[in-house]
């Protein structure tokens, strides 16, 4: 009887010395992978039918203040292609801020100058498509402020994910 | 006794199983609590270290990754190597950036699992006697419908997890510390378990020892209501009706005894009377007619046996009632024995072979029976020379009578200090009363001493008795 | 030969001893109790008493006492039992000796001429004074100062052969066989009991012996005064 209970002792404690430690493993899952490269800038226009096209821009992804900066700064986006989201020669990347699922672009123009609503898409898409080819989520949505003149937003991109 | 065969032994005990079974529970239990503890701590302490780990690079790359062109070049691949840090291997197509001599762990499973996979993988393997932790992630691209692809960059970081396995080692230290605490806590629950069991278990075997020893009161108080209580009621049952039996058997004993001490007793005033007018008769015997003779002799001689009978049983008699007392005084014992040969007539027959003085402090009268009653014997079943031999040394005197007779028969021998026992079955009655022996044995045991009958060797039976040789000190 | 009177309640047992002692030349008187015995103690004293303890009435211990206080007539007492408790109890009340019943009649006899020989002269006449004790051997009067002392025979026997030789150490077997004439079984109760009598009649303090006194382990020793 005693034989089997040191036994069973034995075993307990080789059992428990076993389980804890860090000896070698196999490969295991490790949860998500990162992401963010891109083959250049995701910048919105409008085309001849009034359609949100994407054009990327450059050879890297950049950031959201780069590409807002690229939609304001484009005059004559292509053939076939317009931009309703004014223009600015602003020289400094944007002030972007992010608070829960809301980003904030603070624009360097007025409300005024966004002549089309789809001006205010082009805006959004560009912006939450940087987020989220950057890793950031599909939930998140996109504030606009201007220098004068109501902001716009919290909005989704219609032509984008949302959540 | 071999060593091993002895410890089996020791360890047979009920006590030291008790106690071991319980030391050995008691700390397995504490061990396998503390260690269980320590494992779910320490695994959670990995799994916290590689989630961190993983998370780290993953934000890392994810933040990095945006500045980077794609396809990239070896100089973005060096950028990247640089951001995540220490040893780390990035890779795209043939393009290879790699720093620290520990990425040579990256096994090829991590590699190719990386290569399958849109998910960050993990391994952990030792090298150099530490632990480290492989990372394999492929950096996705993430297109506008939310969809995710490899991009065919891969990134590799191997990290030190040494630091993990010490706090690991801590924990177990600490598990060790708690059971060997336990160890000496619960060898003392574990003598104290084993008092409280083994109590009962001792009072039954003190308890049947007593009654072993002929103190039949003995009982067990029983306590509770568990196995042992109710052994303890079978073991007082039994004890009472053992007392009962024995009281009743005691009791017929003593009244037959008693019996045959009144008869006796009222025996002895007719007897005097019969003993009187047979010595008035044998004087007168000669005087008688012829045939008157015979029949007045027979009536002399039967009378004179039956005063012997019967002052033999009396004094039985006073050995059962307890009533025999030792009047011990000092006595040479050398002389003692001469005066009780030359009293009886039997100089002439019996060989003493004693020292010239033997002082001891003795019954004498008693001392007077045993040798008359032993010589007599000897003198009426064995045949002669009788030797009486004395022998002292400070603590006793050794009394042997020896015949040359045909010696003793272990069956004769065993009984012959029985009451009215005869070796011999065809004699119907024996010259003396039958009980001189029995007698003689009981004054022996009164001195406190000892008897034996046998054979001797060259001779024949012999009896010898030792006694202490100042019997009555200390009384 | 001599007067013995026989104080028996059994008549048979009465009867048969004298017969027998009567063949042995002894003159018999018998009583079948203490109180008749005792009244022919009184009326014409015998030589000697032999007594049974066991009477109905008044038993053998009360007579013994009562002829003990009325003088030295030497009395052997006659014990059924033989129990150390009926021994002691009869010499404590003054007996000089005593059987076993049954007894032999010839050692009845022995005994009875032996306690009869002690109140006879033994051998030379001298007169003798330790201290202020006067032993007269021929007169066989013992005086303490003026005072005569009455000693049994038995007593007087006793102090004679221990003062025969002052100074000398008597074994108790030894005083058996000289005073009471017994074989070497004698009980040395016997003695023991008749030293405590005979001190108590001539010590002035019987607990510190000065003329009988006691050797541990050996016996008694007369002296020295």
């Amino acid at each position: 009887m005693i034989r089997r209970v040191l036994g069973a002792a034995l075993t307990a404690a080789a059992l428990a010395l076993a389980g804890c430690g860090v000896g070698p493993s196999g490969v295991l899952g490790g949860g998500q992978a990162p992401t963010g490269l891109a083959p250049g800038t995701p910048v919105y226009f409008v085309d001849d039918e009034g359609g949100l096209v994407v054009q990327r821009r450059g050879d890297r992804l950049s950031t959201i203040g780069q590409a807002m900066k690229m939609l304001l700064t484009t005059t004559s986006p292509g053939p076939g292609l317009r931009s309703y989201a004014g223009t600015s020669q602003v020289a400094l990347e944007l002030p972007i801020a992010t608070s829960g699922d809301v980003i904030t672009v603070g624009l360097p123009i007025d409300r005024a100058d966004v002549r089309r609503e789809i001006g205010l898409d082009q805006l959004a898409c560009t912006a939450l498509a940087v987020h989220q080819q950057s890793g950031g989520s599909p939930a998140t949505r996109v504030r606009l402020d201007f220098l004068h003149g109501p902001a716009a937003g919290p909005r989704h991109c219609p032509v984008l994910p949302q959540g | 006794m071999t060593p091993v065969a002895r410890v089996t032994s020791v360890l047979g005990g009920l006590r030291p199983r008790l106690i071991l079974a319980f030391v050995a529970v008691a700390v397995t239990g504490a061990a396998a609590a503390a260690w269980a503890s320590a494992a779910s701590a320490g695994t959670a302490l990995v799994e916290e270290t590689q989630s961190r780990i993983a998370g780290e690079i993953e934000r890392t790359v994810t933040a990095t990754a945006p500045s980077m062109p794609y396809p990239p070049g070896q100089a973005a691949l060096d950028r990247l190597r640089t951001t995540i840090g220490g040893s780390a291997l990035v890779t795209y197509g043939a393009l290879r950036s790699a720093n620290g001599p520990a990425v040579d762990l990256v096994t090829p499973a991590l590699r190719s699992a990386t290569g399958r996979t849109e998910q960050l993988v993990l391994q952990r393997v030792e090298s150099g006697g530490r632990p480290w932790l492989v990372i394999g992630a492929p950096v996705l691209v993430t297109d506008l419908s939310g969809a995710q692809r490899p991009s065919g960059v891969e990134i590799y970081a191997v990290r030190d997890i040494s630091r993990v396995q010490q706090q690991i080692d801590a924990l177990t230290a600490n598990a060790s510390r708690t059971s060997a605490l336990a160890l000496p806590i619960a060898v003392l629950l574990a003598l104290l378990a084993a008092r409280g069991v083994l109590r009962p278990v001792r009072e039954l075997r003190t308890t049947a020892r007593r009654l072993g020893s002929g103190d039949l009161g003995a009982r067990l108080r029983p306590r509770g209501t568990d196995e042992l209580a109710e052994l303890a009621e079978t073991f007082n049952e039994t004890a009472a009706s053992l007392e009962r039996s024995v009281g009743e058997l005691a009791r017929l004993e003593a009244d037959a005894r008693r019996f045959v001490a009144d008869v006796s007793h009222e025996l002895r005033t007719p007897l005097t009377t019969l003993t009187a007018v047979a010595e008035v008769l044998e004087a007168e015997v000669e005087q008688m007619p012829r045939d008157a003779r015979e029949p007045a002799r027979l009536a002399v001689a039967e009378t004179r046996k039956l005063a012997r009978l019967v002052e033999d049983l009396i004094e039985v008699s006073r050995f059962d009632a307890g009533a025999a007392t030792l009047r011990p005084e000092e006595v040479e014992v050398r002389a003692a024995v001469h005066d009780c040969l030359r009293a009886r007539g039997w100089l002439g027959e019996v060989e003493l072979d004693a020292p010239a003085e033997l002082g001891a402090l003795l019954d004498r009268r008693r001392l007077d029976v045993i040798t008359a009653n032993l010589v007599g014997n000897a003198l009426r079943h064995g045949a002669p020379p009788v030797v009486v031999r004395l022998r002292g040394d400070d603590e006793r005197v050794y009394l042997e009578v020896i015949d040359h007779g045909p010696g003793l028969a272990d069956d004769v021998a065993r009984h012959v200090f029985d009451r009215f026992y005869k070796a011999d079955t065809a004699r119907t009655r024996s010259e003396g009363s039958g009980l001189g022996m029995a007698i003689t044995a009981e004054n022996v045991k009164l001195h406190g001493g000892t008897i034996s009958a046998g054979t001797a060797e060259g001779a024949g039976a012999r009896f010898a008795v030792s006694l202490p040789r100042w019997a009555g000190e200390g009384r | 030969m001599a007067r013995v009177l026989l104080i028996e309640d059994d008549r048979a047992v009465r009867r048969g001893l004298a017969l027998a002692l009567g063949r042995h030349g002894h003159d018999v008187g018998e009583a079948g109790t203490g109180e008749e015995g005792l009244r022919v103690v009184d009326g014409a004293p015998p030589d000697v008493v032999v007594l049974d303890l066991m009477l109905p009435g008044m038993d053998g211990f009360e007579v013994c006492r009562r002829i003990r206080a009325g003088g030295s007539l030497p009395i052997i007492m006659f014990t059924a039992r033989g129990d150390d408790l009926d021994v002691v109890g009869g010499l404590e009340a003054g007996a000089d000796d005593y059987v076993v019943k049954p007894v032999q009649p010839r050692v009845l006899d022995a005994r009875i001429r032996a306690v009869l020989r002690r109140g006879t002269p033994a051998g030379d006449g001298a007169r003798e004074r330790h201290h202020d004790l006067t032993i007269d051997r021929a007169a066989l009067t013992v005086s303490k100062g003026e005072r005569q002392v009455s000693l049994t025979p038995t007593e007087l026997r006793l102090l004679l052969e221990l003062s025969r030789s002052p100074g000398q150490v008597l074994s108790r077997r030894q005083l058996l066989e000289l005073v009471w004439e017994h074989d070497y079984l004698g009980d040395s109760r016997l003695v023991d009991n008749c030293v405590q009598r005979l001190r108590a009649k001539i010590e002035d303090e019987p607990s510190r012996p000065v003329f009988v006194q006691t050797v541990r382990g050996f016996g008694y020793r007369f002296g020295p005064v």
